[in-house]
């Protein structure tokens, strides 16, 4: 080999024509050619210190080295973590982890494949192409480790594999974790699923955090969640014997459980939503209005997560990926309906935020107007319309007309900038994948859709949330909660705390965004009132949605799924087919005086928010309050009583007082809160409330008084039954944190004073 | 065109070597990835397509000259580093790293231009500076930062080897350009003084195959275990190894790696001692080639690119050999013509390009 390095041949360098150098010789350059050959001498000695290594390893210490590479049987078991746990906001467990039996084989313990196969295929129905595809998914990872054939055994295979396991040479039953939902079909969306980790996925995740055979999360929390949940894993390195059984652990590091997460939906909500919806299509989202926390999210019809998990049924896959209303969608954040009329919510105060109306502000309502080449009717077409209204009328009764006016007054442009502001046309950010964004059409959007510019007739129909306007179930319980908490619009959550893995204390999510709509107190306090009269007042298009003992604000909708031409040629509406029915909308939140619980309900081609979506809302209150230590009454009352003769807004010379059908629900409280304490109220209950509303009605704002001054309250909801919860009367508490004090508080606060007379 | 001095001063004797280490690292692949099912075409062929084309662009790069390239320096210095931030917005995540880009069907990985850059700038710069005398700290500061911004960007992919190499390959240039002593001991006591902060930079698992290498009963299931198992699977191999295809260790898939970053413990174990020494005696050879041609280089460029050059063959050599015998702790290094993988092939080889340059004109003077 040429080492020719301190070769003689050198040669002279004439001076350099290169433009930027002089030459430059090593040669003739002392110090550079020293460096060089320091350099040589610093290689030689690292080539040589290998080589010495090498002569240690293999001929000082080879002898010991291939008797432990003839035995070696020094094998690294891998532990995989168990996933964290999920619980209710109560506590419940709702995500579990179990033992499951799963089916491995080991290649290097495999004497003969063929064989092996058709025994499987005789005892346990394992064909060998499945055999043969686990083989290869096995190419490329040690022979010793063991590689999944079936994930999921029944009893009655593993009594079989138990029996031939001496026949069945490398054939070995695992018990590994297996995720468990406790309430499958109830917390299917929510909580999601697992599914098997594939190539990609196991390629682009850090080293050693999952293996091949791992579960991972492909749906609801269990996938946004994944790396909470995971764990860490595990490992043990074993001595095995010839047939691979382990002898010694020769050294454990364990795995770590994920963290276990609770979560802010109830059990109990999501259980009267399941009841309520029933076999229609649809969803129910519930959240607290002062922070976002999501109570109940709730999409029908469900599905069974557990059988993702077990390995479902071919059959099953068929008939739940073949259902033509899709189980897997998660209509409560992926759905997208028109908002029908509880977008008036968002008209109603853009046009009082705007200017464009006043609470006295009068239109005539003749059943229907024409614009453009059209006439736009209001749904009261048939009663000769509404007359004239104002606001809260307006509201109460869902006038069209008087949208479709408040509507051309705004445009478009100013429409869209208030439904963003809403929370419209962008997800709520509530920590789950595949949230929809909705649409809130203007007119770039149009242009840029249709290459048409904006028609006016167009806005018309966006006013009353017809036409291209398209929301999410969770986007319209957020907007009314902006409405029940007087003008914050929130990031929905769903997970409470996690609890870390190492039990120190439960670490509480950050709370999400929160931003003000710009809308003046004052209005919203307008719209306030106006969606206590849909649910309250005669003439309310929702009086199905009172609930016992609490004054329920709401707005009832229907979206429109075809054109009012077809719809009309069908007669009656029971003739229209069902999948041409408008969707039925609700949205809600109770206690009207100081809301709790804001609520969006979506039937699917329920034709009428009053008859089909109120009645799920209030089943969903229902629970809500039922299991919540309900409050004395007493102090609840004056509340409501409260904000009907609204002096504030007359002394404004706002609305006149309206009828005052606030009595009602203030004595309903009365027959229904003593029996049920914190008992849940089933559907049964509705009928004692409706009785319970019908007869007090009339009662006169004066009943308020005379209830006793309120217990001493305890704050918190939850479960402690012994506490009672802060709602009622809440300016005279002061209570921090919830809403700024509005008009309407103030009022409340002699009524309840002089009522309560506290001490 | 081509002078004819240029086919006789090209080194046959290191295209000679080169073809023997091919030759090897093709045979030895062939055992390692023997036991896995793959598909398309096997480990060891596209390792010979990858020399193939790593002869080729060697001999465009030996032809087109380094003067010519040096040109070039700057503009290609900042493509690569381009090319790296680029990495790490978009590069392609395997295993947690993010090395590879897809530019159009082509996915390369720039992290395996990044040692060439640097050479070309240094030399290029101490060319034009033409200092005769050591430099001293303050004249280092700009080769040292040229050198550091590529490396931390290959570290943050994270890629902790090839960063080692390219501070390595830098760091050979600097001190062949030549050093004040007294800055070197200053230097090599900065040096020491920053490694908390690099232990910063480095990423969990890094510094655990660190923790482990210094003591191995803190991982015993992790690197500890690879550790393990190459020195098991280098020691077993004894004098004569247990030849072609019978290393039980790799063919058992014990040794993690053992197609990259541990094919040299199949060559050790399957040829044993003898064969062990005879790979890492070519790839000296090379080296002492690549110091024989720095010595004659006819100007300070040529011959700190040529020490450039043989570093990018001596360092990974040095480290991954080390790291199989247990030396040193396991750091992704792959060794020259052994280790499977195209880029670091083509890119080794377009440095040793860079040497035949060199060798080629040292009588050659510029006609520009």
């Amino acid at each position: 080999m040429g080492f020719s390095l301190f070769g003689r041949r050198r040669h002279r360098a004439i001076s350099s024509s290169l433009p930027r150098s002089r030459s430059f010789d090593p040669s003739e350059a002392p110090a550079a050619r020293r460096t060089i050959i320091v350099a040589a001498i610093f290689a030689g000695l690292a080539f040589l210190t290998l080589i010495g290594r090498l002569w240690q390893l293999q001929l000082l210490q080879g002898d010991y080295y291939r008797g432990l590479s003839e035995n070696n049987r020094i094998r690294l078991v891998d532990v995989p973590p168990s996933r964290g746990l999920i619980f209710d906001t109560k506590g419940r467990l709702l995500a579990d982890n179990r033992p499951g039996f799963s089916l491995t084989v080991i290649p290097e313990d495999v004497d003969d494949w063929d064989e092996l196969g058709s025994r499987l295929e005789k005892l346990v129905g394992i064909s060998p192409e499945e055999l043969a595809r686990a083989r290869e998914s096995a190419a490329g990872q040690p022979p010793f480790k063991p590689v999944r054939l079936r994930a999921h055994l029944d009893r009655e295979q593993l009594a079989v594999l138990e029996t031939f396991r001496y026949e069945l040479p490398g054939i070995k039953v695992q018990v590994e974790h297996r995720r468990s939902y406790v309430y499958p079909r109830e917390t299917a969306h929510v909580i999601g699923y697992l599914g098997e980790i594939n190539q990609s996925e196991l390629s682009a995740s850090p080293k050693g955090v999952y293996r091949m055979g791992d579960y991972v999360g492909r749906y609801g929390l269990e996938k946004s969640r994944e790396r909470v949940l995971h764990g860490r894993r595990g490992a043990r390195q074993v001595e095995v014997d010839a047939v691979g059984r382990e002898l010694k652990v020769l050294q454990e590091v364990d795995a770590v459980q994920g963290h276990n997460l609770t979560l802010t939906i109830d059990l109990d909500l999501q259980r009267a939503a399941q009841a309520a919806l029933g076999d229609e299509v649809g969803a129910v989202v519930a959240l607290d209005p002062r922070n976002g926390q999501v109570y109940c999210l709730y999409s029908s019809p469900s599905f069974d997560q557990n059988s993702f998990v077990t390995g479902m049924s071919s059959k099953y896959w068929e008939a739940i990926s073949s259902d033509p209303f899709h189980p897997l969608k998660d209509r409560a954040i992926s759905g997208l309906y028109p908002p029908g009329s509880t977008y008036k919510i968002i008209t109603a105060a853009a046009g009082l935020a705007e200017g464009v109306v006043t609470p006295q502000t009068v239109i005539n309502c003749p059943g229907e107007i024409p614009f453009g080449r059209r006439t736009y009717k209001c749904w009261a077409l048939k009663k000769g319309g509404h007359g004239n209204v104002e606001l809260h009328r307006a509201i109460r009764e869902s006038c069209d007309v008087y949208f479709y006016r408040v509507g051309m007054r705004l445009g478009v442009e100013r429409l869209a900038k208030y439904a963003r502001a809403f929370g419209l046309g962008r997800p709520t950010g509530i920590p789950l994948g595949s949230e929809s964004s909705g649409l809130v059409p203007d007119n770039e959007w149009k242009k840029r859709r249709f290459g048409e510019p904006w028609q006016d007739g167009e806005t018309l129909s966006l006013a009353i949330g017809q036409g291209f306007n398209l929301t999410t179930p969770i986007q319209l319980a957020r907007m009314v909660a902006v409405i029940a908490n007087r003008g914050r619009l929130l990031t929905p959550s769903l997970v409470k705390t996690v609890h870390p893995n190492d039990g120190s204390d439960p670490v509480p999510e950050p709370p999400g965004v929160i931003t003000r709509v710009p809308v003046p107190p004052k209005d919203l306090e307008l719209v306030h009132q106006g969606l206590v009269a849909v649910v309250n007042e005669p003439g309310g298009t929702a009086s199905v949605a009172r609930v016992a003992g609490h004054t329920v604000a709401g707005k009832t909708g229907s979206a429109q799924v075809v054109g009012l031409h077809l719809y009309k040629s069908y007669g009656t509406e029971s003739q229209v087919p069902w999948k041409y029915r408008d969707h039925a909308l609700f949205v809600a939140y109770a206690p009207a005086e100081d809301p709790t619980i804001a609520i969006a309900v979506v039937v699917e081609h329920g034709l009428h928010g009053g008859s089909s979506a109120a009645p799920v809302a209030r089943k969903v209150l229902e629970a809500y309050f039922g299991a919540t230590p309900r409050p004395e009454k007493p102090s609840e009352s004056p509340g409501p009583l409260a904000d009907y003769p609204d002096p504030a807004s007359v002394a404004a010379g706002l609305k006149p007082p309206p009828t005052l059908p606030g009595g009602k629900r203030r004595s309903t409280p009365v027959p229904e809160a003593q029996p049920a304490p914190g008992k849940p109220v089933t559907g049964s209950n509705a009928a004692p409330a409706a009785q319970g509303q019908a007869k007090p009605k009339p009662a006169p704002p004066a009943q308020a008084k005379p209830k006793p001054a309120p217990p001493a309250q305890a704050k918190p909801k939850p479960a402690p039954p012994a506490q009672a919860k802060p709602k009622p009367a809440p300016s005279a508490q002061g209570q921090p944190g919830l809403f700024k004090p509005k008009p309407f508080k103030p009022e409340a606060a002699p009524a309840s004073s002089a009522t309560g007379g506290r001490p | 065109m081509i002078d004819r001095r240029l086919v006789t001063n090209f080194d046959w004797l290191m295209i000679g070597l080169l073809l023997a280490l091919a030759t090897c690292g093709a045979v030895n692949l062939y055992s390692a990835a023997s036991s896995f099912e793959t598909s398309g075409s096997p480990i060891y062929l596209k390792q010979i397509y990858w020399f193939c084309l790593g002869l080729g662009v060697m001999l465009a790069v030996a032809l087109v000259g380094y003067q010519r390239l040096s040109v070039l320096a700057y503009p290609f210095y900042f493509a690569v580093v381009v090319l790296l931030v680029a990495v790490l917005l978009f590069g392609r995540v395997v295993s947690g790293a993010q090395r590879w880009l897809a530019l159009g069907p082509l996915v390369i990985q720039p992290s395996e231009l990044a040692r060439l850059a640097v050479i070309m700038v240094l030399s290029h710069y101490f060319h034009r500076r033409d200092q005769a005398e050591p430099y001293n700290l303050r004249q280092l500061i700009l080769p040292v930062a040229l050198t550091a911004a590529p490396a931390l960007l290959v570290l943050k992919e994270p890629d902790l080897g090839t960063a080692l190499l390219v501070l390595a390959v830098g760091g050979s240039v600097i001190l062949a350009n030549g050093v004040k002593i007294f800055s070197l001991i200053l230097a090599a006591g900065g040096l020491l003084g920053a490694m908390p902060l690099a232990w910063h930079f480095l990423k969990d698992y890094q510094k655990r195959r660190i923790f482990s290498f210094l003591d191995p009963e803190s991982d015993p299931l992790g690197s500890a275990y690879h550790l393990i198992q190459s020195k098991i699977a280098v020691g077993s191999g004894q004098f004569h190894g247990k030849g072609f295809l019978a290393g039980t260790q790799t063919q058992l898939h014990f040794l993690p790696e053992q197609h990259t970053d541990f094919a040299f413990s199949v060559v050790a174990e399957e040829w044993g001692f003898i064969g062990s020494v005879i790979v890492i005696t070519l790839l000296a050879a090379v080296v002492y080639r690549g110091l024989m041609h720095a010595i004659r280089a006819k100007d300070r460029m040529g011959m700190l690119i040529v020490v450039g050059a043989t570093a990018c063959i001596f360092w990974p050599t040095a480290i991954n050999v080390g790291m199989v015998a247990g030396l040193f702790p396991v750091v992704g290094i792959p060794l020259p013509f052994i280790s499977y993988g195209g880029s670091s092939l083509v890119s080794t080889m377009a440095a040793l390009g860079l040497i035949q340059g060199v060798s080629m004109r040292r009588f050659v003077f510029h006609r520009s």
